[in-house]
């Protein structure tokens, strides 16, 4: 009996650290939003999630470059299923701007803590956009989006380059658009609604599974507008690095991932036409600029420079600068009306293109066109 | 009348110190060669190590893209964005135009003896195709030492002129540092990762500078054989275009920290760079005197 009892203590014993090592640490989990979108007349976005001991729970809402915009806590949950929401507006009790924005939950008690965020772990698969349409009678640009995600739409000459961006690295939701596009190009002096050559492009990347997209405005194109009233910038998430093979967007700022605006200018003072256009007699310099407040976003990209007379490239350099300027001159006077485009292309995968349009001595009633 | 000795022993003591004297030159504040954008083009500026006096050396109303030193350090040679080259000594300022048989040169560099120049250039019709080419100083031997499909520029010649570290591009779009051995033909790839990497800067035999993402943002990195790239520059700005200082000790680079587009100097055994050229002009391209 007694050798009995002391083989059950000892092996109580034995097991007493594996009973230990199963005990079950705080957790979050079944996780789920009721919505992944506020739109105009919706009230709030509810999380819904099940914790599996006691605790206090966290919900933070961040925007897409990680600052925390809002937060609501709940205390002393008990397990089980439970819920937070978010009304789509920031610490200060304002509407946050239309964009992607994040949420996190984090759940603490007295001895431990467990923290849900998807933001680095999910997301920035490339999205390609296939079925685009434009009716040049109606002016519109047409597109099925499949998944949400950050986009771009833009349109361009085939072998040629990119014309303009209609949509420039905004958040939109999966679903049906139809955008405006009035056929003009960078600079609105190309009109190219009827080019037989006309193409259009859409990419962008997935969104993670944690977000919840703000869109009260339904232009759907209309360039993110950025909270400034960040209250304690050092409650900015870290963030993880991403896995590699995702989208090269997905990889960028959201704030600076966008294409680029260029002013292209030709540096000399010229005699005008009777139609107010520049004449070309001679060589000129043609100078490309960029808007210097972004100059240490876009420099960094390191972009080249490719220079197109009438759509067809006459000259690039591979390691462009700002002002960049070159001297051309024209070898063939092919008198008429002309147009000079700049097109920067960068290795991060943004573009931005600028055109003048200039006439040239010589035969007046020689009309070059576009080819 | 008898000379006195003491006076003697005085004055030969005196010529020998007036003699001693003159032998000995100022220290002269090394010579950082750069671009900065003035009256409407990238010209050539003149500055020392601490970026107390600068003064413009050309003037001519076309971007200078690429400078080096002469062999001689009286001269530099400017490659024009027009592709052509031009050379302009220092004292003078007056460019010259140097005399190719061949157009629309990038990245021209001198090699360290002065003989050669390496420079990158497109000699096809299809885009993004930049190879390697070498002539000599006189326009005689022109040879093309590279022959990829990709993008192969800015050059950078190792202190004994036979080995050129350069940028290409890979057919994956990374840019990596490579190095050509021209005695042998051979090439070898230095930096391996999706990067982009440019702008390799020799120093004696065996160590390079060169700009790269590898970290997610252009810093400044040191290659040297048989050890593993590192950083020199820890910044979130864009730091670019480094080049050595002659005892190899510093590095001048051109940087966006600050918000400014200006270059900077770091001790390799130091933390903070300093700037040395001023805050409200742009600048770039440093070339020290070695």
């Amino acid at each position: 009996m007694n050798k009995t009892i002391a083989a059950f203590l000892l092996m109580f014993m034995m097991s007493l650290p594996a009973m230990a090592a199963t005990a079950e640490l705080l957790r979050i989990d079944g996780v789920y939003s009721d919505k992944t979108q506020l739109r105009e007349g919706d009230e709030q976005v509810t999380i819904h999630f099940h914790i599996n001991k006691p605790a206090q729970v966290t919900l933070n809402i961040y925007d897409a470059r990680n600052y925390l915009v809002a937060t609501a806590k709940l205390k002393a949950l008990t397990s089980g299923d439970q819920l937070l929401a978010w009304d789509g507006k920031d610490s200060a009790g304002d509407t946050v701007p239309d964009g992607a924005y994040s949420y996190t939950l984090h759940a603490s008690s007295d001895a431990e803590s467990a923290t849900h965020d998807l933001s680095d772990k999910t997301g920035g698969e490339s999205i390609f956009i296939t079925d685009i349409h434009y009716d040049p009678d109606k002016e519109t640009v047409s597109y099925s989006l499949p998944k949400s995600g950050r986009i771009f739409i833009r349109t361009g000459l085939e072998n040629g380059y990119v014309v303009n961006t209609l949509v420039n690295g905004v958040v939109q939701a999966a679903g049906q658009y139809k955008i405006p596009w009035n056929g003009q190009d960078y600079s609105a002096v190309l009109s190219l609604k009827n080019h037989p050559k006309l193409r259009f492009f859409g990419e962008g990347y997935t969104l993670s599974t944690n977000t919840i997209i703000i869109e009260k405005d339904n232009t759907f194109t209309k360039r993110q507008d950025w909270l400034t009233n960040i209250q304690d910038p050092a409650t900015r998430r870290k963030a993880e690095p991403r896995p590699s093979g995702l989208n090269q967007h997905a990889y960028h700022s959201p704030d600076v991932c966008m294409d680029i605006d260029l002013a292209l200018t030709i540096n000399k003072k010229l005699a005008q036409t009777q139609n107010n256009l520049p004449l070309i007699t001679g060589s000129v310099p043609l100078q490309v600029n960029i808007d210097q407040s972004n100059a240490l976003q876009i420099e960094a990209e390191r972009l080249e420079i490719v220079y197109f007379l009438d759509s067809q490239r006459i000259y690039e350099n591979e390691a462009s600068y700002f002002p960049y300027t070159w001297h051309w001159s024209p070898k063939v006077l092919l008198g008429g009306t002309h147009y000079m485009t700049a097109f920067a292309v960068g290795f991060n995968g943004h573009y931005g293109g600028a055109t003048v349009k200039f006439a040239l001595a010589g035969n007046e009633n020689n009309q070059a066109g576009i080819k | 009348m008898p000379i006195n000795k003491p006076l003697q022993w005085f004055a030969l003591a005196l010529c020998f110190l007036l003699a001693a004297c003159s032998s000995v030159q100022p220290q002269k504040a090394e010579k950082i060669a750069y671009l900065r954008y003035t009256d409407g083009f990238w010209q050539v500026w003149i500055t020392d190590e601490k970026g107390h006096e600068h003064h413009q050396l050309s003037y001519s109303p076309i971007d200078k893209t690429r400078i080096s030193w002469s062999a001689k350090r009286q001269e530099i040679l400017c490659n024009n964005n027009d592709g052509t080259l031009v050379r302009i000594p220092v004292a003078s300022g007056e460019e010259t135009p140097v005399k190719l048989t061949v157009n629309g040169m990038l990245d021209a560099q001198w090699s360290p003896d002065g003989r050669q120049i390496a420079f990158s250039l497109n000699s096809t019709q299809r885009p993004d195709n930049n190879d390697l080419w070498v002539v000599n100083s006189d326009g005689t031997n022109l040879r093309k030492l590279t022959n990829t499909p990709g993008i192969v520029q800015m050059p950078s010649w190792q202190h004994q002129g036979q080995i050129i570290a350069y940028s290409s591009s890979s057919e994956d779009g990374t840019h990596d540092i490579w190095q050509l051995d021209m005695t042998s033909g051979s090439k070898e790839q230095l930096t391996i990762g999706q990067a982009f990497s440019f702008e390799p800067a020799y120093f004696g035999t065996s160590k390079i500078a060169y700009s790269t993402n590898q970290n997610g943002n252009y810093d400044i990195w040191l290659w040297q054989s048989h050890t593993a790239p590192k950083p020199v520059t820890h910044s979130p700005a864009y730091d670019a275009q480094p080049a050595w200082s002659a005892d190899g000790e510093q590095i001048a680079f051109y940087s966006m920290r600050d918000n400014q587009k200006r270059i900077w100097i770091k001790h390799l055994k130091k933390q903070s760079p300093w700037p040395v050229t001023p805050a409200d002009v742009l600048s770039r391209n440093p070339i020290w005197l070695q």
